[in-house]
């Protein structure tokens, strides 16, 4: 009788194997549900009773909402690999190798990034989906879809908070940097796999608590639950502080993991002036989540607690700008939290697909370093309508300044593009259309930087489609790019040029038609924040709801065909883009140990000069 | 197929930590600290924007203030006691200086949650309300300590962790020490100045 690593035999271990038919996501739902309804009616039946007697107040959910996510990360299995270990039991904890490994705790990091990219995925299409809502709402002048104001406002607010914090902040980084930044770093493992393990299961959690705010209530506020505004409103936005409460959470243990990962868990050989330009953008995305999401977790505490004490401190006693001001602190830094990991991917995909050696590497290493370090002081130009003129200045400065690193990136990559033989595939395209979107919407940015241009457009769509430009013009493209340039790593098997070819210029098309629009329909005065508006601006923005139409399934093409390529697309080698990074080099498998023995770094990854070999060789191993 | 080729095991056993391992470790316990240090910081802004330097007069400075800082920082002592007897293999020792280190602990946090309940100033004013937020975020995290140190207590009771596995102790006086001294920060900043 054998004994495994947590010294049971193996009797024990195929009983274990045998009692576990249904994946734990089934067992995490049960206890969740379990610890609502007891910790609810314990508090508001028992403790705190109410007048009138209500089942759920704002405080029974709230604890009850806590004791449900406990109940389910323990029942997806923190229970077995965190909890019970740390109290000194042994670890009783068999993956499956086949489907249901990603419905269960792992502390693989190929199945956490898989997890990442599904979820993500999933939050993507319904906050998408709520888009849709409100675009079929404001083709039409009056309110015709919903049935009151509070409930478009409620699914704009559940549309920003979702694809903010669970697909802007995370696709790229909880995602493709969990699956990938390991192998490029030549490890098998990131540095903290339980922890990293239990960061993905917070963000379903906040999803789901986000989406169901409504059965709390409506909430005003959108995603930046502006206080005393938030104290206004029926119970949704109790969910909505939780849920990214639980969502940020999830990204704060994904930097932390990250950094530690892109530290410690280098292969020899790969010293930081070799490390891959994807590792240098996580590890300043991975710093600024690891500054700027505490802050914005105690400022939504303590506006959690004006609601469910009460307190009044960004109301009566205190004062909405204090709100406002810890708000943009992390607001604004957020915006390059987004982006980053987006620069550095294109300096990742252009030399491959050109096989042409990155130009003035370092400049871009630089770029992206200042970019995360001037993020932090420009927060304010989200406020110019609170402030005195000559508190404008500086951060008006600062905006535009921060330009200059950005422009790196664009520099390094079109002086990469610069004479080489570039392969037009899917991914070059949507990179550069990403490119060409940043473009759009940092011109734009500069000008918002203005206090002129910036209190003439406040809250109009001019200052929506910016940001549009900036999240969805910049990242999702560049998240797409990844998806088709990475496929063959994650499946084997490569896509249809054809059909991403059709793809990406159907949602390049869609996006500049719907959204390009919405900057001439903003300065013409159509206001955020409203279902109802008049009539003159009726036929500009049916025009926009017909392109943003045309758009989700534009992207809900790329989905499909990315989908049906991973299991039916036509096999390929190991490295069919003649990447040079480590992850080319690697078994893809995820259940499997990468690199056996650990790779020996002798070059950087972006020599494709000539006297190198025109088809890489994997790197020297000892 | 046998459940050898269709299960993948999750080994994380205890076992003893490389240099580079615990360099890693104490590493992510560092970011841990910075990381959460921000909400320190933006308590005592907050406090200073939204009160001033203004304190109550009827704020008790015993409860909830000096009585929990004493308590938690002098709690610190027994843990690096304890990690010098763990070097000497002393188990029982070991496991007395992290009991201690809990009690201590459990009477900063006994202190730390009477105030939030019993005070004798208005909550529903600039000051009253920081300062109850800042007890509430100082016995969260002080609770979080003593789950850690519980938890190391146990594994030392099972013999989990001996002088070659030693990081938990170490990883229980990060963990402790950054919630004494942040609270102790917080307490004078809030408080005294």
């Amino acid at each position: 009788m054998s004994a495994n690593a947590a010294g049971l035999s193996g009797v024990d271990t195929a009983n274990r194997q045998r009692r576990r038919i249904a994946p734990p996501v089934i067992r995490g739902l049960l206890w969740a549900a379990i610890g609502f309804l007891v910790f609810n009616t314990l508090v508001s039946q028992v403790i705190d009773r109410q007048p009138y007697d209500p089942f759920v107040t704002r405080v029974s959910a709230t604890v009850g909402w806590a004791a449900a996510v406990i109940g389910w990360l323990l029942g997806v299995g923190a229970w077995e690999v965190i909890v019970r270990p740390f109290f000194g039991h042994p670890v009783e904890w068999d993956i499956p190798n086949d489907w249901r490994r990603y419905f269960m705790f792992s502390t693989d990091h190929k199945v956490v990034g898989l997890q990442y990219i599904f979820t993500t995925t999933g939050s993507f299409l319904l906050a998408g989906l709520a888009a849709m809502m409100m675009r079929m709402e404001l083709m039409n002048a009056k309110l015709w879809v919903f049935t009151n104001p509070g409930a478009y406002l409620t699914t704009v607010g559940i549309h920003g908070t979702v694809m903010m914090f669970s697909v802007g902040t995370v696709a790229l980084v909880g995602g493709f940097a969990n699956y990938f930044i390991p192998l490029m770093m030549g490890s098998n493992s990131s540095a903290y796999p339980r922890m990293s393990g239990l960061s993905h299961w917070l963000l379903p959690a906040g999803i789901a608590t986000v989406f169901l705010s409504p059965l709390l209530g409506q909430w005003t506020t959108g995603w930046r639950a502006y206080a005393p505004l938030s104290g206004q409103d029926p119970s949704g936005i109790v969910f909505y502080y939780l849920g990214v409460f639980a969502m940020t959470t999830s990204s704060l243990l994904v930097a932390i993991n990250l950094t530690a990962t892109i530290i410690f868990n280098r292969a020899p050989g790969l010293t930081w002036n070799r490390l891959p330009m994807f590792g240098w953008g996580i590890l300043a995305v991975s710093l600024l989540t690891i500054i700027w999401v505490p802050e914005i977790q105690m400022t939504f505490i303590i506006s959690l607690l004006n609601l469910i004490v009460p307190f009044s401190l960004f109301e009566q006693t205190g004062s909405p700008l204090t709100y406002m001001e810890s708000f943009w602190l992390f607001g604004h830094p957020e915006v390059y939290i987004i982006v980053v990991p987006a620069f550095a991917l294109w300096q990742e995909i252009i030399p491959v697909m050109g096989q042409k050696t990155l130009f003035a590497r370092q400049w871009g290493v630089l770029g992206l370093v200042f970019v995360m370090l001037f993020s932090g002081l420009v927060w304010a130009h989200h406020m110019f309508t609170n402030m005195r003129n000559s508190e404008m200045l500086p951060f008006s400065f600062f905006t535009e300044m921060i330009s200059i690193p950005t422009g790196f990136s664009y520099l390094v990559v079109l002086g990469t593009l610069w004479g080489a033989r570039l392969k037009f595939s899917t991914p070059t395209l949507f990179v550069l259309m990403s490119m060409f979107n940043f473009l759009i919407g940092g011109i734009t940015g500069v000008l918002l930087a203005d206090p002129v241009i910036n209190l003439q457009t406040h809250d109009t769509f001019f200052v929506l489609s910016h940001f549009h430009y900036t999240v969805i013009g910049s990242m999702v493209f560049t998240w797409l790019a990844a998806a088709y340039y990475w496929l063959p790593k994650l499946s084997g098997r490569m896509y249809n040029e054809t059909l991403g070819k059709l793809g990406a210029i159907w949602v390049f098309i869609a996006f500049n038609s719907a959204f390009g629009q919405m900057f001439f329909v903003g300065l013409r005065g159509m206001n955020r924040w409203v279902a109802v508006y008049p009539q003159y601006l009726q036929n500009m923005n049916f025009s926009i709801s017909m392109f943003a139409f045309l758009l989700g399934l534009g992207f809900l093409f790329n989905f499909v065909h990315i989908t049906w390529m991973w299991n039916k697309g036509k096999p390929v080698g190991q490295n069919p883009w003649n990447g040079k990074t480590l992850e080319w080099f690697g078994t893809p498998k995820p259940g499997i140990a990468t690199f056996s023995p650990l790779p020996h770094v002798e070059t950087g990854f972006y020599d494709y000069s000539e006297n190198t070999p025109p088809t890489p060789s994997p790197p020297k191993r000892m | 197929m046998s459940s050898h080729n269709t299960y993948t095991k999750t080994s994380l056993r205890i076992g003893p930590l490389s240099e580079r391992d615990l360099r890693k470790n104490r590493f992510g316990m560092s970011l841990y600290c910075i990381s959460q240090a921000v909400p320190y910081f933006l308590l005592i802004n907050i406090r200073f924007v939204i009160a001033g330097n203004f304190v109550p007069v009827g704020l008790n400075l015993w409860l909830g203030g000096i009585i929990p800082t004493v308590a938690l920082l002098v709690g610190i002592i027994p843990l690096f006691t304890a990690r010098a007897a763990l070097q000497k293999d002393d188990i029982p020792r070991v496991r007395s200086h992290v009991m201690t280190a809990m009690l201590l602990g459990l009477i900063g946090l006994l202190s730390l949650l009477f105030p939030l309940w019993f005070h004798n100033f208005d909550a529903l004013s600039p000051f009253g309300e920081i300062d109850l937020i800042s007890l509430g975020v100082a016995s969260f995290y002080t609770i979080i300590a003593l789950i850690v140190a519980w938890g190391v207590y146990l594994r030392l009771g099972k013999g989990l962790i001996r002088k070659e596995t030693g990081w938990g102790i170490e990883a229980t006086i990060w963990v402790y020490a950054f919630n004494a001294i942040a609270w102790t920060a917080l307490f004078f900043t809030l408080d005294l100045l």
